[in-house]
């Protein structure tokens, strides 16, 4: 079976990153998203809230995320129910390709950077 | 901050704009994320006002310097597949193909209805119009009895097949007629038919029975009589066969309650159609049942 390369998805915007990184434990709503993006950046990095669903638009017609059923709540209370995110098999795919990238792309700066500092 | 009355009025009067901007978004992004936007925005401005006054005026600059990029790029995508797809190919290239779409046939737009009512109740038949309704919602009915059967048109070919237990996104759909040669990820055939209301499980022996009623029917009256049966039709929980609620938002544009609310708005004169009138109330008192039940449902779970 041949499905979509995952190179052809790459590269990521750093926003995509994060929000895939942050589906990658598992399943989040849009605000959890956008409080753990902002955690995993180290708070460089606030969604508003137009960027987010944006980019959770994009991610849904590109396949790299699913929509699942609202998350189950120990008690009935007030509010939106929450609808969930999580990564797809291909989302993990890109990830891991856009991870692997990066790696290669960190691997040679490090050698070029290393060579200078020896000559 | 010290949150007082004046902080949540301040707080729910951004939400309250909030919302009001996001009618700049396409009306399937609104269907879909709107409600979920405006909790997400709400919550962020309650986190950045409790930080204080600052922080909930950078909070509000960052929301609002982001919107124009946002729309651009949401009103670009949906330009791209508006009302279609994209057939995304085996080899993962994305390819703009006019004529090899997936192609389903959209709701109605409320005006025409209101349009076709208003005249019928002025004692106006409008063939012309009853036509472009009638074959419109006939249209209508195969799309959604395709969706729910699994089944795609070839854009190719026209042969309607099955999906089969195709299920994940990179698994290939191929057409099966010999020669033709399309084929398109599962991932393009599901976005084909996303948000566009195809589902019909609770409805799918109204839309056989108005296929097939609609090709035997001649005279215009007939015509609207069969529209409007379908247009007041109820879904039923396929398991149960219990009715569950009004299917008018499947062939109306709009959010399913405006839907409600616009069927129950129209008003019938003297001369409307014969048996008009007898459909909406059994549909009006159907409709009371249903409020009447979900609101019970509602208290006991409250209790």
């Amino acid at each position: 079976m041949t499905g979509p390369d995952p190179k052809a998805f790459l590269p990521l915007t750093e926003a995509t990153l994060y929000v895939l990184l942050s589906l990658a434990p598992g399943r989040k709503h849009g605000y959890a998203i956008r409080q753990d993006v902002e955690t995993l950046s180290d708070g460089r990095i606030t969604l508003s809230t137009s960027t987010l669903y944006s980019a959770l638009g994009r991610l849904l017609d590109q396949a790299l995320i699913a929509r699942v059923a609202n998350e189950p709540r120990a008690r009935p209370g007030p509010g939106l129910p929450r609808k969930a995110y999580v990564l797809s098999d291909l989302g993990r795919r890109v990830l891991q390709a856009e991870v692997n990238r990066m790696q290669t792309l960190a691997a040679t700066a490090r050698l070029r950077l290393g060579q200078d500092l020896l000559f | 901050m010290k949150r007082g009355v004046k902080t949540d009025d301040l707080c729910a009067v951004l939400v309250c704009l909030y919302e009001r901007m996001l009618g700049l978004y396409p009306r399937s992004v609104r269907d879909e994320f709107g409600s979920e936007m405006a909790w997400v925005f709400a919550r962020g401005v309650e986190d950045a006002a409790r930080k204080g006054w600052r922080r909930l005026l950078a909070h509000c600059i960052g929301e609002l310097r982001d919107v124009p990029v946002a729309l651009i790029e949401v009103w670009a995508r949906q330009c791209e597949g508006k009302g279609l797809a994209v057939n995304t190919l085996c080899d993962g290239a994305s390819t703009l193909q006019e004529y090899e779409r997936i192609r389903w046939a959209p709701r109605l737009s409320q005006a025409v209805i209101v349009q076709m009512y208003a005249q019928d109740a002025q004692g106006i038949v409008d063939k012309g119009l009853i036509d472009r309704v009638g074959a419109a919602l006939d249209a209508r009915a195969e799309s959604m009895l395709l969706v729910t059967r699994r089944q795609i048109c070839c854009p190719r070919c026209g042969m309607v097949f099955g999906l089969g237990d195709v299920r994940r996104d990179e698994d290939v759909v191929c057409c099966p007629e010999q020669g033709c040669g399309w084929e398109a990820t599962f991932q393009t055939c599901r976005n084909s038919w996303r948000r566009r209301h195809l589902f019909g499980g609770g409805i799918l022996p109204l839309l056989e029975a108005y296929r097939s009623e609609y090709s035997q029917v001649g005279s215009p009256r007939a015509k609207l009589q069969l529209i409007d049966r379908l247009l007041h039709a109820f879904g039923r929980d396929p398991r149960t066969g219990e009715i569950r609620w009004p299917s008018v938002g499947h062939f109306i544009e709009g959010k399913s309650p405006k839907c409600v609310a616009l069927m129950e708005s129209l008003s019938l004169g003297q001369d409307s159609t014969p048996g008009l009138r007898e459909t909406k109330q059994r549909w009006l008192d159907m409709l009371r049942l249903q409020r009447e039940a979900t609101l019970e449902a509602e208290t006991r779970g409250g209790v």
